[in-house]
């Protein structure tokens, strides 16, 4: 059987609010994490800047590309934090699909939930995930892994709680990760530090080289709930599981303050044009360090 | 078109931001609330776009890919 865990949270079936969050709750990531070289996440917004533009507003609803696409191409794929971000390719038992993921230990990528778990779109659990991390294009510098095992929250799996759509994707034992790929810090933040943060996201959209080139944008977050981001960060389709991230300072490995997932709002409830995640709470940080946990063991 | 990868652009709700690439018969399942919404697919250079209602259970979707 490939469903080899749900990881209970110990809500019942009406999920609480998040217990209150007055101080920072962080996994570390790994020192190999630390950008190559100061300041190269910063230049690299100045190199290929997308010649696409799409004006705001099609005449209804919203979308993923918030004013114009911002988006730019990462091709030093090979340095981090980049090499931690993975292309994800999905079979399932009704199609196939892409997504992106991201290492937050030696042998655990996180993504999105519906990745891995989609009753109605996937007929179930994903069958295989192959993970390229770092890929550029025909590029593969750290080579691709194939994993069968995932584990989801409750939350998503019993309700698909888009609040806790998040998931590990668990390598196996035998893959060969490379040692120094390194990972990314996961940290649950109080309000009051992410009012105002730029946030990063960078995954592997479908849009641009069929899933195969990383993309990269920043901006601002933009509203807070209790157990989601809002940010005008640009994505598509395929970033779903992509690390919403900040970098602390130069002496800090990137971390990760949320999933990105949804590419169109996310929220009619929210009335905004804003791409957005679940958020990292001290519950979901908590299962990200078991599922890690359980992966070194 | 086999292979190529399809997506929501824009809509009236909420969806995942997940691309679905369609099989060797060309065909694709995005699973998607009741709502007004646009789908692309791509394909190497080739792009197509479609406006859609989806309301109840299945809404037959045809996307055209041209270079």
């Amino acid at each position: 059987m490939r469903l080899t865990s749900i990881t209970k949270m110990g809500g019942e079936a009406a999920t609480p609010l998040p217990r209150a969050l007055t101080e920072e709750i962080i996994l570390p990531g790994a020192p190999a994490a630390l950008p190559s070289k100061p300041g190269t996440v910063r230049r690299l917004a100045t190199l290929a800047r997308s010649p696409v533009s799409a004006a705001r507003g099609m005449g209804f609803g919203i979308r993923s590309i918030i004013g114009s696409d911002e988006r730019t191409r990462i091709h030093a794929t090979e340095e981090a934090p980049w090499r931690m971000i993975c292309a994800l390719e999905i079979a399932s038992p009704w199609g196939d699909f892409i997504g992106t993921g991201w290492f937050a230990g030696p042998r655990t990528i996180i993504t999105a939930g519906h990745c891995v778990f989609d009753r109605a779109q996937m007929g179930g659990w994903a069958s295989t995930i192959t993970v390229t991390p770092g890929r550029d294009g025909a590029e593969k510098p750290f080579g691709q892994m194939r994993a069968t095992k995932f584990s989801s929250t409750d939350a998503w799996i019993e309700r698909q709680d888009p609040d806790f759509d998040v998931a590990a994707i668990h390598l196996p034992a035998d893959a060969a990760v490379p040692a120094d790929i390194g990972w990314f810090g996961v940290a649950a933040y109080p309000n009051d530090k992410l009012t105002g943060m730029s946030v990063n996201v960078s995954g592997y959209p479908g849009d641009r080289g069929d899933g195969t080139e990383q993309w990269w944008a920043r901006n601002r977050i933009h509203r807070l709930a209790p157990r989601r981001i809002f940010y005008d960060v640009d994505t598509m389709g395929g970033q779903s599981g992509a690390p919403v991230y900040v970098l602390p300072d130069a002496r800090t490995p990137p971390v990760v303050i949320g999933v990105h997932a949804y590419g169109v709002g996310g929220s009619a409830a929210a009335g905004q044009d804003l791409n957005s995640g679940p958020r990292m709470i001290p519950e979901l940080t908590e299962c990200i360090a078991g599922w890690i946990a359980a992966d070194a063991g | 078109m086999a292979g190529a990868f399809v997506m929501v652009t824009g809509g009236t709700s909420p969806s995942p931001d997940i691309a679905a690439r369609t099989d060797r018969t060309g065909c694709f399942r995005l699973a998607l609330p009741d709502g007004h919404f646009t789908l692309e697919a791509h394909h190497r250079d080739a792009h197509g776009r479609v406006t859609i209602d989806v309301e109840g259970e299945m809404t037959p979707v045809r996307l055209v890919v041209k270079d």
